[in-house]
């Protein structure tokens, strides 16, 4: 498929948005990290997978640009149109954005609670792009494909700190425990669906269902945290409370979005 | 934006007390311009003077990784977002190589960072200044990086190998930071009003000290003092100020910035300030003047008086003591592991 | 003017205060080697310290890995380095026989260029072997020989550089831009001396 059928048109955007969403926000938040994370290595990598999500926010945000305006330009390859990425990482009111609860929270400085997130967000992203890689809607199936080489990348390197700090010293590895009972409720709000999310899967647009994900998602976890000496138990909500995928955000998040649009707003049309 | 490494370099007379013969064969090797690398003699004095010139600077990009770092999460675009983010990761890069060269002459970077942190060793005097908005991004890209490179252009032409090195691979990083910084001066400087203001008031701001990055007037006879005999440094303070000056004054005018000469009050803002009436290219030397920045401020910002002086320290130390728990947890691993087969 | 909110609200120790940390040591150094393109040279990049090998080579990945376009990223414990001018000694001799990596450095002040493999009994032997028989090495500066097995390779399917628009860090990625803009405020003279001290070799 290479157009979107007009009544699918704003549920798959609300699909594209949901995880360029996610990946600005988790980017946004590990990125401020850099200058700062333990151990000066690490700190240049972990700000080298903040960059990785922000640059696939940005390629799925051109794409969802040019799928809300197919006229606009012709063709729908993600890295061009970078004023029209801009308005939609940018431009939009907090009920706009369709990203999980649990990437906008503040880690409280906490590295343990910054590495536990993005491990388990990688794991989901991993997910994510694996169904995304078999949709019929062929420029997001090329872009998924090439964003979850990167995304397996990511999980290599969280686990690796993961299973090091989890069988680190008795101090390394209450902290991880202790990010990880923080953080694992909370995780479940990635899997909150989208409006319209039945119906572009079974399109065969998002390839797949909620509860194969969650499967995925889980097997990709529970072995690193095993082989880490973590635990944690994980239930997916059948019929989760309304939340960020639908609009519904923390008076915290637009707070967030504030400081995130500060110098944009200040001319939205001019080039910065 | 990386540290120039002048207040770093200081000799003792130490080397009266050297082996004469193999000091002689040192200075020969200097004179011929020879390189040294990390396991030829040394004067100690040499080696003490080329550690604090390499953790000093090493110090500098670490804690410059700071004011800049404050806006990453403002950034105004995707691409303005990931390009300071990278940014700002690559002075951390380099302070991560320049520790490797400091470590391999002696000291560890565990003491090098808490030294730091306490107040022991010192680290560039230009990022003791506030970043008040996002022009002062651009700003600081386009003037301090851009010195930062003619600083670090001379330093790879100097004679320790290892630092010779790692320089060059600075470099040629540091080419993406002064082009981003150039973009930037160059979109604000054609955008709004408000965009043209913000740029000027941020030249304002940046104009200072960067003529002070260099250090200090040289002192008399500074090409034969140790550290320009040994090529520690290459280029005097003042020469390096005049192609500074000639090469930005005549661009900020002609993107229509004016140069002001400026009173800042204790917390880095600009209270007042007067065109600079030297700001004119002379006919007959072809240099560009300007007003000696206050050298009383630089002073007092060295000794711990800056604007942001204690901010620094503090972010730094918070992200050394906060970090301290997982550089603990993996220390040794390897030498817990079994023997290599 | 607002902070972002992580620096801005840090939590303060009194800076007169004593660090509430003990030292510590260092973790162990590790040399790091880039291949630009398949089949190319491994070319000597930096170094890093890590844990272990396996978390220098995910390290090593993210910084020297994304500096240029690379296809393979390579690390040793600067223990499995035996150096011709006695700078690195090597802790552990492997069993005779063993395989080594070859690199040297021409002249002062050049970089590491990996340029072959040997097989000999111990670190001297396989000094002897890379004069003998690697090009360029009886005539190099320095001679650096690595037990093959020791060292830490990516795989060839391994993602080193990245897939989505990296111009961002790169200068070339704002060279015409800027370039464009400047002509609309400067005359071709004056940007031709400005452009003068521009760095000429750059990522
Ligand atoms: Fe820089
Ligand atoms: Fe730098």
């Amino acid at each position: 498929m290479q157009t979107i059928p007009a009544d699918l048109r704003d549920d798959f955007v609300r699909l594209l948005l949901s995880v360029a969403d996610d990946k600005l926000l988790l980017g946004h938040r590990n990125s401020d990290w850099t200058g700062l994370a333990p151990i000066l290595e690490e700190d240049i990598a972990f700000s080298a997978l903040a960059q990785d999500e922000i640059a696939h926010a940005q390629a799925l945000y051109g794409l969802a640009a040019s799928v809300s305006h197919p006229d606009a330009r012709a063709g729908a390859d993600a890295s061009g149109d970078a004023p029209a990425a801009d308005a939609l990482a940018f431009g939009r009111p907090a009920a706009a954005y369709l990203c999980a609860a649990f990437v906008e929270a503040d880690d409280g400085f906490d590295w343990a609670v910054a590495l536990v997130r993005r491990f388990l967000c990688d794991a989901f992203d991993a997910a994510r792009l694996q169904r995304l890689s078999g949709s019929g809607f062929a420029p997001l199936a090329h872009l998924a494909a090439r964003l979850l080489r990167e995304e397996r990348s990511h999980l290599e390197h969280a686990s690796g700190w993961l299973v090091r700090l989890g069988r680190g010293t008795t101090e390394s590895a209450a902290r991880m425990q202790a990010a990880l009972d923080r953080l694992a409720p909370a995780a479940m709000t990635l899997f909150e669906p989208f409006d319209g999310e039945d119906r572009v899967a079974s399109a065969g647009l998002y390839p797949g269902d909620r509860a194969t994900m969650f499967r995925t998602w889980r097997a990709a976890v529970e072995p690193v945290l095993a082989r880490a000496g973590l635990t944690a138990a994980f239930t997916l909500d059948p019929d989760p409370p309304r939340g960020g995928r639908r609009g519904v955000h923390s008076p915290a998040f637009s707070a967030q979005l504030d400081e995130m649009c500060e110098v944009f707003r200040l001319a939205p049309e001019a080039a910065w | 934006m990386s540290g120039s490494a002048n207040e770093g370099v200081v000799v003792d007379p130490m080397i009266r007390e050297e082996d004469p013969q193999r000091l002689a064969e040192f200075e020969a090797k200097m004179a011929r311009g020879d390189l040294i690398e990390a396991d030829d003699w040394m004067p100690k004095a040499y080696r003490d003077a080329m550690l604090r010139m390499a953790e000093h600077h090493a110090n500098s990009e670490i804690v410059g990784a700071l004011p800049e770092g404050e806006w990453i999460t403002r950034a105004p675009s995707l691409r303005r977002k990931l390009a300071l983010t990278a940014k700002v990761q690559d002075e951390v890069g380099h302070g991560q190589m320049l520790y490797r060269v400091s470590q391999d002459l002696g000291k560890s970077r565990d003491d090098m960072l808490r030294d730091l942190i306490t107040g022991k060793t010192k680290y560039h005097n230009c990022f003791n200044y506030p970043v008040p908005t996002w022009a002062d991004i651009a700003m600081i890209q386009w003037l301090i990086d851009g010195a930062a490179i003619m600083n670090q252009k001379t330093l790879a032409d100097g004679a320790y190998g290892p630092y010779v090195r790692t320089m060059k691979r600075i470099n040629m990083e540091e080419a993406f930071h002064f082009r981003s910084g150039e973009d930037m001066v160059l979109t604000l400087m054609s955008g709004t009003p408000l965009q043209r203001g913000m740029c000027q008031e941020a030249f304002d701001r940046w104009w200072g000290p960067a003529l002070m990055f260099f250090g200090p007037p040289d002192k008399p006879g500074a090409e034969h003092l140790p550290p320009m005999r040994w090529r520690m440094k290459t280029v005097k303070n003042d020469e390096l100020r005049r192609r500074f000056v000639n090469r930005f004054a005549p661009a900020a005018i002609d993107l229509g910035l004016r140069i002001h000469v400026v009173e800042k009050d204790g917390h880095g803002s600009v209270i007042a300030k007067r065109p600079d009436e030297r700001a004119v290219r002379d006919a007959a030397t072809g240099d560009w003047g300007y007003t000696e920045p206050d050298w009383n401020e630089f002073f007092r910002v060295i000794r711990g008086h800056g604007p942001c002086n204690a901010e620094r320290l503090a972010l730094r130390r918070f992200s050394y003591e906060q970090g301290h728990w997982v550089q603990q947890a993996v220390l040794g691993r390897r030498a817990g592991l079994p023997p290599a087969a | 003017m607002t902070m972002s909110r992580i620096r801005d609200h840090f939590p303060r120790t009194d800076p007169a205060a004593p660090l509430a940390s003990a030292p510590m040591g260092d973790l162990d150094p590790y040399v790091v080697f880039t291949q630009l393109r398949a089949n190319g040279p491994f070319l000597y990049a930096g170094w890093l310290e890590a844990p272990d090998a396996e978390m220098a080579l995910l390290l090593a990945r993210d910084h020297y890995g994304r500096d240029q376009v690379c296809t393979a990223v390579r690390v040793i414990h600067r223990a499995d380095l035996e150096s011709s001018d006695g700078l690195y000694t090597l802790a552990m001799p492997p069993p005779d026989g063993t395989e080594w990596l070859v690199a040297t450095q021409k002249r002062p002040g050049d970089i590491f260029i990996e340029m072959g493999r040997v097989r000999a009994a111990g670190p001297a032997a396989a000094m002897d072997a890379a004069r003998a028989s690697v090009p360029g090495a009886a005539t190099a500066h320095v001679i650096w020989v690595i037990p093959a097995d020791r060292a830490v390779t990516t795989a060839p399917d391994d993602l080193i550089w990245r897939t989505t628009d990296q111009t961002y860090r790169l200068a070339r990625g704002y060279r015409r831009d800027v370039r464009e803009k400047w002509t609309r405020f400067r005359d071709e003279s004056a940007l031709a001396e400005y452009e003068r001290d521009d760095l000429t070799e750059e990522f």
